[in-house]
Parts: structure tokens; sequence; C-alpha cells
């Protein structure tokens, strides 16, 4: 909560202005109890109707001056509490933005987006009621307190107790609210999960007929937040009953004594009706007020959620280097790494150790699981070794800034991941130093013509995220085209060429080795023939290096490796 | 007003929930008029104190003991209209949202194709939860304020028709105040219901893409489009939220002026000698209280515009199109599909996906039982969208498929996808434990049904190297798997569900060598006795298969055996060479 407090600071003079122009709308109302007071003892009681007169036009235009205070406040409320939340929202998405992998992995994607939405949405509505409520109300109700005091001391003290039981009340009852509400967030987090991965599944849903299940899946999330939801209802729904009862409670002690008062002589009843008109004024108050809590609870579990957000370390980038992005290539060194996904108890890599020298086609080579697309991963800066070290160019790579390292190194992942806009925004990503000539030449490069060719739209083709109206082929070869397009002193290819049929594969290696774009290469695949063409490759195992050489080397010292070779030329049919 | 018409909408999805509404209601009831008889019995009892003596305190004490009687009915009467209000409220909210949901599973797969991912996913959280909060204010609100308004006005007839007339005169003035303001904000929020779902869906998109954006390092431009939305966003809540707002404001400026003008003629009232000073503060604690209502009324109204708007998205959704009604006709015992016998006839099919631009055009071929098809060409040539067409996704422009004779427009969308098996690239599953992935197709299988089926692929070694083994949780976004064991667990999952035809869409494209001639074995294990489609560029996969489909263009350009293809000398034969060349 009280990270969130500081986000009031760009909004200070809104912020202020808010409850002030509240207050003296609350100010004037507060004095209509007096005005009637006066009327009836002074006005009515004398027979003066031009007393009575003049006073009713002060409160029509102490009517005017508070519709006027009102409305001015309800527009700052309005502009803090939506600018507030917007800079929230703003801090929040840098945030994520700026997390590790690992730690965005351990947040999720669906907390993620119900922080950035609903959360912020109801720190919105939240700061907004407080602000209309934080001055008038308290400020009323101590007013008309106050006011008590003048006209019956002895008296006012009901007052008192009335409001510090009622305070009592509503602290412990937000003490079992919020926990309560924060159980619903992690709710909704789990109901955006399940309608994420759902819609993400449709079709093999629909192959398997588990259109059904799925429903009923969504549905028990959803009826365990609605049970929470109930729940944190169910308790916030006693307060305002409480303060009705007690309040009224206050006003019959109010009444009884304010009877042997006046049959004592201490007290008129014009002073009797202000009172009970003051008692009245704070019952509507603290009614609010009971309202306000409960928003606010629901509020501050938001506010907590997004701290927790916003306390996350971020990666530690103290004294980056960064590496010399004019050099064409870049050279790799592995010593003695390893490194275990969070959560798993065997490692990935164990002790692997290896140079890539610059402008080398380094091969990489394994069965499913072996541990080639977490070596590439560790190359690209997404995960850092357990222990070891990772170097290039013979900078450590935890030591080099990110934007460095996202500027040097290109990685085409196996799996391409389409952004909603055009082909060629999928290329170029935005980036400020990809013009159209790179673009081009990359498209050509990674044999993404003939997917443009196809498209009367050619590079503005619009594709949505879940990338349907591409093929998996079409898909690896724009992603290729990303990779490529920044012309990386370090290219990964991982197993980027698992979709598309030989000819073409064939094609666009061609192409790459034959530019005049000559990156360091690292090629990661399953078929020999595609890392046959690198000057050297390594065969891992289980997380461990069985091999490294050449082609030529590895077929006369690996076993493994000739057995691979014999495998694919029995079935040594070329791809088609 | 057609506010109201989508309103009504609710209805279907409050079962219990109007009986919780009827119940509530007459809460409402009990509470408003007794906690409405309170100033009344108050200002009696200060009209008692205004004479001195002793039998005064007796009738002070009755008043007072009535009050204590209807402040303890009302609470409770209060306590419980608010749990009956929120429990209506969310169980209403969960079976709107539930059927959202589930229409996710009627539309045809072209509008989930082309609809932005965080439309559905906005409108099934963010709008349902908007639609569940205005519910309880109405509730909360609306049948209190109604009887509120009617015995107050009652009462104030009987103290005074005069000025209760007066009152009752100005103060629907405040609710058309507040009506014209909802209009405005009804447009505002409207508008910032659209932004909100376009946000969410691009927070999913770089959530999703997390990996991408990250090792690409366009995190600054992420962070600089999100900034216009948010900035847009800002601006239309700022309106939205003000507008609404002010009709608070509004409708108690109007109250204040009916209040003064109470005092006025009451005070007058007073000197002439009508009215008694303690029936004038009753008076004036009713204005209030007959004011309050209208004022808490129109300010509902004006915050229930942003829960209408969301209600109009969620109904609209509601209202689209599904797709086409199944027709399920009973099938002969000579054409049962079940005993693995089966052929699939393409007979002159032809598909678009967008009119004009025809992705297969007049495709025919047929696989005989028990025989296995590999359909091969260049990428893009319409080899996935010929198995969406196989599978119902999308229906076909013309021309007919036929399994065993019956075209699968005439069989339900559920027999047909029971009867074929397919493994695609992409892998997807659903967030739950491996062994029942494994018989996500089969679920009420045996569990050794499923660990049989992932010995046979090879899944077994890896899975047991997990920290829970079958019972690891799986979500399709884990890392430390990698896209060739979820292709083997793609295939295990298959191969349990044990379907009669099997299609193999790049089924094994990122498995490596070894692995995938493990799973070849088991996949011919699988093929024999069934019949089989396989889409691959892996020649070692289809050099074995009865016949070879080469697809180009969308139409079929060679048709044949491996050994009779390469005799002809055709398209195949030559790709065949370029590569041994």
């Amino acid at each position: 909560m009280k990270t969130t407090l500081k986000y009031f600071r760009n909004y200070r003079v809104q912020s202020v202005l808010s409850p002030v122009f509240k207050l003296s709308e609350a100010c004037f109302e507060l004095t209509v109890p007096i005005i009637v007071a006066r009327i009836i003892d002074t006005g009515i009681n004398a027979g003066n109707s031009d007393y009575i007169a003049k006073h009713v036009v002060i409160l029509g235009l102490f009517a005017v001056t508070g519709y006027i205070s009102a409305i001015l406040a309800q527009y700052f409320a309005a502009y803090s509490a939506c600018g507030i939340s917007s800079d929230i929202r703003a801090e929040l998405f840098r945030k994520v933005e700026d997390l590790s992998v690992t730690d965005y992995e351990k947040l999720g994607a669906s907390g993620i987006i119900t922080s950035l939405t609903s959360d912020v949405n109801q720190i919105s509505s939240g700061i907004n009621l407080f602000l209309r409520l934080l001055l008038r109300s308290p400020f009323i109700v101590i007013g008309a307190t106050v006011m008590a005091f003048t006209v019956s001391p002895t008296l006012a003290l009901i007052f008192v107790v009335t409001v510090a039981a009622l305070s009592i009340i509503v602290a412990l009852n937000m003490k079992r609210a919020v926990p309560l509400y924060s159980k619903t967030r992690t709710g909704l987090d789990r109901l955006v999960s399940a309608a994420h991965n759902g819609l993400a599944g449709v079709r093999v849903i629909r192959s398997y007929n588990r259109s059904e299940d799925d429903a009923k899946h969504f549905r028990d999330e959803s009826e365990s937040l609605c049970g929470n939801q109930i729940n944190a209802a169910f308790l916030s729904g006693w307060l305002n009953p409480i303060t009705f009862a007690v309040v009224n409670l206050a006003i019959c002690a109010l009444i009884y004594s304010g009877a042997i008062n006046v049959s004592s002589g201490s007290l008129t009843q014009g002073q009797v009706v202000a009172l009970y008109n003051y008692m009245s004024q704070i019952l509507i108050e603290l009614i609010k007020l009971a309202n306000l809590i409960v928003s606010v609870s629901r509020a501050i579990a938001c506010a907590d959620r997004v701290e927790s957000i916003l306390a996350i370390e971020p990666e530690r980038h103290s004294d980056a280097k960064t590496l010399d992005s004019a050099k064409a290539a870049h050279s790799v060194s592995f010593r003695d790494v390893s490194f275990t996904y969070q959560g798993n108890s065997e490692s990935s890599l164990s002790n692997i150790s290896f140079d890539i020298a610059e402008g080398e086609r380094f091969g990489i080579i394994g069965s499913t699981g072996s541990g080639k697309s977490t070596v590439a991963s560790l190359i690209a800066g997404l995960y850092h070794a357990d222990s070891g070290m990772i170097a290039i160019d013979g900078v450590p790579v935890d030591g080099i800034s990110r934007k460095s390292i996202t500027g040097c190194v290109g990685y085409s992942f196996q799996k391409t991941r389409i952004f909603s806009g055009s082909i060629g925004d999928n290329i170029s990503l935005g980036r400020s130093n990809i013009n159209v000539c790179d673009i081009d030449d990359a498209v050509r490069m990674s044999c993404t013509d003939d997917v443009i060719r196809g498209k009367s739209e050619g590079l503005g083709y619009k594709v949505e995220s879940n990338g349907s109206g591409l093929s998996g082929g079409q898909k690896q070869r724009i992603g290729i085209a990303r990779a490529v397009a920044g012309r990386p002193g370090i290219l990964i290819l991982d197993d980027s060429t698992s979709a598309l049929d030989s000819v073409t594969e064939h094609r666009l290696l061609g192409n790459l080795l034959n530019s005049g774009y000559k990156p360091t290469v690292i090629v990661i695949s399953q078929k020999i023939g595609t890392v046959s063409i690198c000057d050297r490759i390594v065969l891992m195992d289980d997380g461990r290096i069985d091999c490294i050489g050449t082609h030529e080397q590895l077929l006369r010292e690996s076993e493994k490796y000739r057995y691979l070779c014999s495998l694919q030329k029995r079935s040594e049919v070329p791809d088609v | 007003m057609s506010e109201f018409k989508t309103v009504g909408r609710i209805k279907p999805y409050m079962k219990n929930g109007l009986k919780d509404v009827g119940a509530s209601s007459m809460c409402a009831f009990v509470y408003s008029a007794l906690a409405m008889l309170i100033p009344y019995f108050a200002g009696r009892a200060i009209d008692v104190i205004s004479t001195d003596g002793f039998s005064v305190n007796r009738m002070l004490a009755e008043n007072i003991s009535i009050m204590l009687v209807l402040i303890v009915m009302s609470s409770i009467a209060q306590a419980v209209l608010f749990r009956l209000n929120a429990r209506a409220s969310y169980d209403m909210v969960f079976e709107l949202r539930n059927a959202a949901y589930s229409k996710i599973g009627r539309l045809p797969m072209k509008y989930l194709d082309m609809s932005q991912t965080g439309y559905v996913q906005s409108m099934l959280i963010s709008d349902c939860e908007t639609v569940g909060d205005g519910m309880i204010l109405f509730l909360n609100q609306f049948v209190s304020g109604i009887v509120s308004i009617v015995f107050t006005l009652g009462i104030m007839l009987f103290i005074s028709w005069r000025i209760a007339l007066f009152v009752l005169i100005f103060t629907p003035v405040s609710f058309i105040v507040s009506y014209l303001i909802a209009q405005g904000s009804f447009k505002s929020f409207k508008k910032q219901a659209d932004i909100r779902s376009r946000q969410t869906s691009f927070l999913s998109e770089m959530t999703t893409n997390f990996r991408e954006c990250y090792s690409y390092g366009i995190t600054g431009n992420k962070c600089t489009e999100f900034d216009e939305l948010n900035r847009q966003f800002r601006k239309t809540s700022t309106k939205a939220v003000f507008l609404s707002s002010v009709s608070n404001p509004t409708t108690r400026f109007v109250n204040a002026l009916i209040y003064a003008g109470v005092v006025f003629t009451g005070a007058a009232s007073c000197i002439a000698g009508g009215l008694t000073v303690g029936a004038l503060s009753s008076l004036l604690a009713y204005a209030n209280q007959f004011m309050k209502p209208f004022n808490d009324l129109s300010s509902v109204y004006t915050e229930l515009s942003d829960s209408v708007a969301c209600l109009d998205r969620i109904v609209d959704f509601l209202d689209s199109a599904e797709e086409e009604q199944d027709i399920d006709e009973p099938v002969q015992e000579d054409s049962d599909l079940s005993s693995g016998n089966v052929s699939i006839e393409f007979r002159d099919v032809s598909f678009s996906y967008v009119p004009g631009k025809p992705v297969l055009k007049h495709i025919s071929f047929t696989v005989n039982p028990n025989e296995t098809f590999a359909i091969v060409g260049p990428t893009g040539c319409g080899k996935t969208t010929l198995i969406n067409v196989l599978m119902r996704f999308y229906d076909l422009d013309s021309g007919d498929i036929l399994i065993n004779g019956i075209s699968i427009r005439r069989m339900s969308r559920n027999r047909l996808r029971h009867y074929i098996g397919i493994v695609t690239q992409d892998t997807w599953f659903e967030d739950g434990r491996i062994i029942d992935n494994l018989k996500f197709g089969r679920p009420e299988a045996a569990d050794d049904v499923a660990v049989a089926g992932a010995v046979r692929t090879g899944a077994d070694s890896f899975i047991r190297r997990l920290p829970s083994k079958y019972m690891e949780n799986l979500d399709s976004d884990r890392e430390d798997i990698s896209e060739g064991q979820k292709q083997l667990l793609s295939i295990t999952r298959a191969i349990v569900s044990d379907p009669s035809v099997m299609i193999l869409d790049e089924a094994t494209s990122s498995v490596d060598l070894v692995t995938e001639i493990k799973i070849s074995k088991a996949v011919r294990e699988l093929l024999n006795g069934r019949t089989g489609i396989i889409i691959a560029h892996r020649l070692s996969t289809i050099v074995d298969c009865d016949k070879i489909v080469v697809l180009k263009d969308g139409a079929v350009s060679e048709i044949g055996s491996h050994g009779e293809l390469i005799q002809k000398g055709g398209f195949y034969s030559k790709l065949y060479e370029s590569y041994t060349c």
C-alpha cells in the first residue's frame, strides 16, 4: 500500500484540491442545522418572517456554492484517480518488461494480465472514492461532533463514544476483509489462466471432443471464485447494518438524555432538534464511510498485489559492458557450465565446455531433450548458468547489457511466435535500426519471399497473434527473417527449419552462407544433413557433450554419431 | 430505452437468483418501511420533550422503545437483504460467464481465428465483473429506495400535504437530470470497455510472446505502444468517471433547493399556527429522507451505465452466429466406422478462407481402408487446410468428403472427430497432470493404458525424470520440456485415444531422428489396421506409404506410390533428384 501512495506525488495539487472542495461543500452543509435552529428559535418562535426569509436565501446561496465546490471536487478526484492509476499501470508494464525470464515464469502470464488490467482498475475506483469521501465524511462526522459540543458538552459525549465504537468495528472488519479479497483476486488469476488456455487450445479440444469438459473446468474455477466473492461480500455486508443500528441507538440515547436535560432546564427543545439533526447527518456520512471502507479494502488487496510485482528486483545491470556491435561476428565460449531449470530435480546441462570461433558455423545435434536449446538460451542471456562461465568475445554474458546482447545475438526460436500486425512488422518488430532494405534482404535470405508472393498485400499482409493463416513453415521463415534482419554477430537457428521441406531448407542455408553477411552461426538440428554443412559439430547427450569436431572427425570418433548417420542413410531418402 | 432491453437479457441466468431477489425485495420493503418510521417516532419523542411533567417520561419511554424495536428489526432486514443480493448477483455473473465460455465451443473456427485474443478474455473477466458489481449496487439501492420514496411521501402527505406536494413536484427534476447524465456517460463507458479490451489483447500478446520480446530487446517499443493505449484509456475513463460522478452533486443541489423551500413554507406554516416545531423537524428529516433515495438512485443509475455498456458487449457475443447445426444420421451396420475399415474420399473438394482466394482447388482422391496416404508439397500449398476441412473446422465451399460413403456433413462433428485422431505441429496441453493429458482423447481409459502408450513412443523415459513423474502438472508454455518432448506427449495422446483414422500433420518435425524412428515404429504399428494420412517433409516417413499425393498450389499434381512416381518422372521425381544431385 505504501508504494502506491508515492504515485500521488505528481497529482499533489489535484489530490489536495479535491478533498478541499469536498470539505467546503461539507462546511456549507454543516451550517444548515444551525441556520434551521436559528430559524426555529428566533424566526418561528418570535414570528419574524423577514428573518426567516433572509436565512432561507442564505440556505439557497450556500447550496449553489456547495454545488460548484462539489463539481470541482469530483473533477479533481476523477483526474487524480485515473491519472494515478494510469501512472501505476505504465510503471507496472515497464517492470514486467524488465523482468528476467525466470521471474516472469514464476509470476505467470495470467497474474500479470490480471494485475495490469483488473487490479489497477480497482485501485482507480478506490482512489476516486477515497478522495471524494476522504475529508468530507470524517469532517462532517468530526465537525458535527464539535458542533454538538458547542450545543451541549455532556450530550456530545454520546457522539464521541459512537464514533469510537464504530471505528473499532470498521478496523476489525477491514482486517478480516482484506485477506478475503486477496483470495478473490487469486481466484480471478486462475480464471484468466483457464480462459487463456482454453482459447489457445480450441483446435485440440474440439479434435478430441472435449469442449464440454473444458467448459466444465472453467465452470469449476468460476464456481470457486464465485464462492470466495460471496464470502467476502457476506463479511462486508455486515458493516452497513451495524453502522445503521449503532448510530440510531445513539439517537435514542440522545433524545432520552436530551429529554432529561430539557426537563432540568439545561437545554432547549431547539437545541435537542439541532443535536438530532447533527446525529442524522453523521448517520448518513458513516454509512457512506462504511461503503467506502468496503471498496477501499478491495483496492488495498489489489494494491498489495501490484506492489509485490513492483518490488521484484530487476536484473542486475551494474557496470554492464557492451559488445562491439560493428564486428561482423563474435566468438562464444562455455567453461564448465551447468544449468538446471527452476523447480527441476535433474540438471539440463552438466559441465559443458567448448569454444566457438568468430564467424564459425557451429552445429549442435542431439536427441530430444539433450540440452541443445538450453545452450542457445544461455548464449542469448535468457537464463543464467548456475555454475561455470559463458563468454562472448571474452566478456562474461552476465556482465553484458541487455541492449548489447539483443543487438548482437539473433535467436530464431523453434516455435516462432507471431505478433498481431503485418508480416513486415513481425520481421522488424519495430526495431529502430532496421530499415526497409534490411527487411527486404532478410526476406530474400530466409526464403520468406515465397510466402509474400502468395499474398496480395505482400509484406503488409495482416496476421493475428494466434498465427492462423500461416502454416508452420511460413512462420518459421518469418522467424528466421526476424533474426537475420538485425544482422546480429551471432545467429542461432534453433531447429528453425524443421517445418521446411528439404529444398527450401537447402536454399535458405545456402542464402545465409553465401551472402555477404557472415556472422557466427549456431545451427541446432536433429538432421545430420543440416549440421553437416557446419565447420564443426557438437553431439550432445543428456546434458553433456558426447563429442565435438568436424563431420569427418565425429564419424571417426563417435559411435553415437555414426549410428545417427546410419539411421539417416538408411532412411536416407532425402526429404521432399 | 434500449438499455432496459439489454438488462432484460440477464433473466435466463438468474434461475435461483429470482427467488433471492424476491426475498431480498421483501427484506428491503421491511427495512425501508421500518427505517422510515424511526424519524417519525423521533419526532414524536421530541414533541413530548416540549412539555414538562412526570407523565412525559412514560410517553417518551414508549416512543423510544418503539424506536429500539424498529432499529433492531430494520438492521437485521438490511443485513439479510445485502446477503441475498450478493448471492443473487455473484450467482448471476457465474451463470453469465459460463454461458459466454460455453458459447466459445459453438462458435465457428473462423470467428475464433479472426478475433483478437483479448476480446473474449476481457469480456469473460472484466466485463462480467463490472456487470456483477452493477447488479449488487442496483439491488442494494433500488427496492429500498422505491419503498422509501413511497412511504416517506405518504407520511409527509399525512403531516402536511401542501409541503409534501411541493417536494413531490420538484424532486423528479433530479431524476431527469441523472437520466441525461447517464446517457452521456454510457457512451464513454462503452468506449472505455472497448479500449480495455484492446489493452487486454495487447497484454495477452506481450505476455505470451515474452521470450521473443526479451530476446529481441523490443521491450522499449512495446512500452511506447502501451503508453499510447494507456493514454487513451486514461482520457476516456477520466471523462466517463467524471460524468457519472456529476449526477450525485447535481441531485443534491436540487435537493438542497427543495429543502430550503420546505424550510420557508414550513416556517411560514409554523408562524401561522398550522404546524408544530416538532412536526416541522420531522418534515425536514423526512424531506431529507425522501430526497436521499432519489439521490442514491440517480447516482446508481449513472454508475450503472458502465455495467450496461459491458452487458451490451456480452450480449452481442452471446448473439454471435454459431456453427451450423449438426445433422446426425444413424449409421448402418455395414458401414460401422469403429471397425477400422474406414475409407476416406475427397470428392472435388474446393475451399477458400477468403472468398476469391481459393486454397484448395477440386481435390479428388480416395484413401482405401487400411491404407496410409502421404500428402506432400511445398509449404503453404494447402496441406493443413485439407485437414481443417476434413475435421470440419471449416466447411467446404464445394465438393464433399465421404467417410465410408457417408458425407461428413451428414454426421455430427462429435462423431466425426471421435473416429479421427490428429497430431498437429503445434502442441497444446490442458492445465493438468501429464496422465490426464495423455488420456485426453479417452478420459475413461485406465492409467496403465496411458503409461503403455508413453512407453511405446518413448515419452516414458523423460516423464519419469520429472519431479512428479506422471502426476507432474503440464502447461503448454513450460520451457524445461523441449518442443520434441512435447511432441512426443502429443503423439502419445493420439495413440492412447485409439482412433480409427490417424492423421499426422508434421507430427515429428521437432523430434530427433532416433526418437522419430522409435515413434515411426509405434506409428506403423498403430497404422496397421487403420487408415492413415501423413503430412510430412521427411521422405523416410512417407516412402513406405501406400500412396503419395503431391499437392501444388492447392491442386493435386501427382498421385501414386513412391516407385510409380519416380517412374513417372514428374514433379516428385524431380524433387528427389534435386536432392541427390
